[in-house]
């Protein structure tokens, strides 16, 4: 099944080329032989695929009605509940949490009969962006594994990369999920806020997160986000769409795509290159490029990390030792039992971030930055929509640089942190954003580009990603 | 940053967390450093403070908004903030 979409594995099921059983069987075989060395997976669930998988077969040979995804296995991110299966967040903390229900979006995939395989490796509470702040350490790239998968999906797209899944699912709250794929050489959408459920997702920062398919290509990705997405009840900030998100096909003639010019100077030439290669390649397929302003990174930066970290600082409070997870051991008081276990479970890049998020918080700081970065939001909110007036969307680069080595990683925070700052806009405005793969650098990985779009047109999106995809160099 | 703000020591405790007294010196330095990145946020043209004074809203009059229509959008009474934010608890200084 190597290198093999969604779409041409449910045709060789259909066609009886394949049966369900030996295509899990053949993602255990891969996974049994890459995840000690690249770390993808955090637990595999093995023999429930297999039992699962067996019953797909069953259900397709008696010709039962049978779902769009039947017998496809697939991997989470360890942050999305999945009944009766261990879910960490790659956490001491929640180390040995088994949830009694699993998330709406993982429902609706295993409703339609997909099969879980197992729970993929990220950073702690998705806190990260090189998926190096796990618990269960650090994530591999499978195309080169001295090379990071980007985070903090990155055991997500490292275990799709590495063909022990059909397609995997992530989440994305600054650009967890368009990073790393871009970096495995995938397809990644963080769709509009609303449109896929947050329900059974561990909170981390519920106002920018949503979960997110990451797939071999475009067509693959347009489908599960269709088989995914709409209003949930347990979601009250999910939306009721009735529209498709499924382009009806790459015809880009006449849309009128932005390309902010002076971002290129921010990023590596091979990113650079890619960007204007993509820009070439629609622009050949008939759509209209014009270079344009963008809203200010830095702020945007700066917004991201203070809202998120408050969120943050809020949401894990919840994790004290007593109700969830971890408890600590010889403490003398409750109050001490809430700070020792904390402080035991919590690795330094959640501890930091819960401290940053509380001092944006407190008195004083509250003014200056967190209220501030709301308003900021909101600016870039309508800089955007004015952007998107003039355009369909706009063409720019995901991330500074492609994958790098794991140990050219900055060890300052701030410099780490900047790697974010081409996808958080997409984040803080809501709207959606597609990372397609692109090319590859000088040393042979994959680049990838962004497309940024209207609320609500995520269509338009794949569509641009079906055209470059097309015109495009494939990276295998 | 107005490092009159940031006790790392009170924070931490805030937070439930217990830092070393190298943990303290290092994230203090490095959460400096982004407080002091993040003073881009006061310097951004992201409209005044509201003039009108009677913050029908209930907001504070110092929120910076982008204009009043978007002050009233920040319902401070429901402590709901835009479209879809809840505001998280506040930790005020003891």
């Amino acid at each position: 099944m190597k290198s093999e979409s969604v779409i041409s594995l449910l045709k060789k099921l259909s066609d009886k080329e394949i049966s369900s059983v030996e295509l899990t069987q053949s993602c255990i075989g891969e996974i049994n032989t890459r995840n000690s060395e690249i770390n993808a997976f955090i637990s595999v669930t093995a023999e429930s695929a297999l039992i699962n998988a067996a019953e797909a077969d069953r259900k397709r040979m008696s010709g039962e009605p049978i779902g769009a995804l039947n017998g496809i296995p697939f991997a989470v991110k360890d942050n999305i509940c999945t009944v009766g299966i261990r879910t960490t967040c790659a956490s001491r903390m929640l180390e040995h949490f088994i949830p009694p229900y699993s998330a709406t979006a993982v429902s609706r995939l295993t409703s339609a009969g997909a099969i879980i395989i197992g729970k993929t490796n990220m950073d702690e509470f998705a806190m990260g962006s090189a998926s190096d702040t796990s618990f269960f350490g650090a994530v591999k790239n499978p195309l080169n594994t001295a090379y990071t998968a980007g985070g903090s999906s990155g055991g997500s797209a490292a275990a799709l990369a590495a063909n022990t899944c059909a397609f995997a699912l992530g989440s994305d709250t600054g650009g967890s999920v368009r990073q790393p794929a871009s970096f495995c050489g995938l397809v990644g959408m963080k769709p509009t806020y609303g449109t896929v459920s947050r329900y059974g997702l561990i909170a981390f920062s519920p106002s920018l997160e949503q979960i997110c398919p990451i797939t071999k290509n475009v067509a693959d990705n347009a489908l599960l986000l269709e088989l995914m997405h709409g209003r949930d009840n347990m979601d009250e900030s999910t939306l009721d769409r009735s529209d498709s998100l499924i382009p009806e096909d790459s015809v880009v003639k006449g849309i009128k795509i932005g390309l902010p010019i002076k971002l290129l100077d921010t990023v590596d030439a091979d990113i650079s290159s890619a960007v204007l290669g993509a820009a070439e390649c629609l622009r050949a397929a008939g759509a209209e490029l014009y270079e344009c302003e963008f809203p200010d990174t830095d702020a945007a930066l700066a917004a991201y990390y203070v809202i998120s970290s408050a969120e943050a600082s809020s949401n894990l409070s919840r994790f004290d030792g007593v109700r969830y997870g971890y408890t600590a051991s010889g403490a003398e008081s409750v109050d001490g039992l809430f700070t020792k276990s904390r402080t035991e479970a919590f690795g330094d890049e959640v501890k930091k971030r819960i401290i940053l998020g509380s001092f944006c918080l407190s008195h004083g700081a509250r003014e200056m930055y967190y209220e501030k970065a709301l308003a900021a939001k909101i600016k870039l909110r309508r800089d955007c929509e004015e952007l998107l007036k003039k355009y369909d969307a706009v063409l720019l680069p995901i991330a500074p640089s492609a994958a790098y080595p794991l140990e050219r990683k900055s060890a300052d925070t701030l410099e780490h942190w900047r790697n974010d700052a081409l996808c958080v806009i997409a984040s803080l405005t809501g709207l959606p954003e597609l990372a397609v793969p692109f090319g590859k650098t000088a040393g042979g990985m994959p680049t990838g580009v962004g497309f940024m779009g209207r609320a609500f047109e995520e269509k338009l999106l794949y569509k641009l990603g079906l055209a470059i995809e097309e015109g495009g160099v494939k990276y295998d | 940053m107005n490092k009159q703000f940031f006790d790392i020591q009170k924070t931490a405790h805030l937070s439930r967390l217990s830092l070393s007294t190298e943990e303290q010196t290092r994230m203090s330095e490095e959460i400096s450093r982004f407080a002091e990145f993040a003073d881009i946020l006061s310097e951004l043209e992201i409209g005044g403070t509201c003039t009108e004074g009677a913050y029908s809203c209930g907001t504070r009059g110092d929120v910076p908004c982008v204009n009043r229509t978007e002050l009233t959008d920040l319902t401070d009474g429901e402590r709901i903030y835009g479209e879809y934010i809840r505001v998280p608890l506040t930790v005020e200084e003891e």
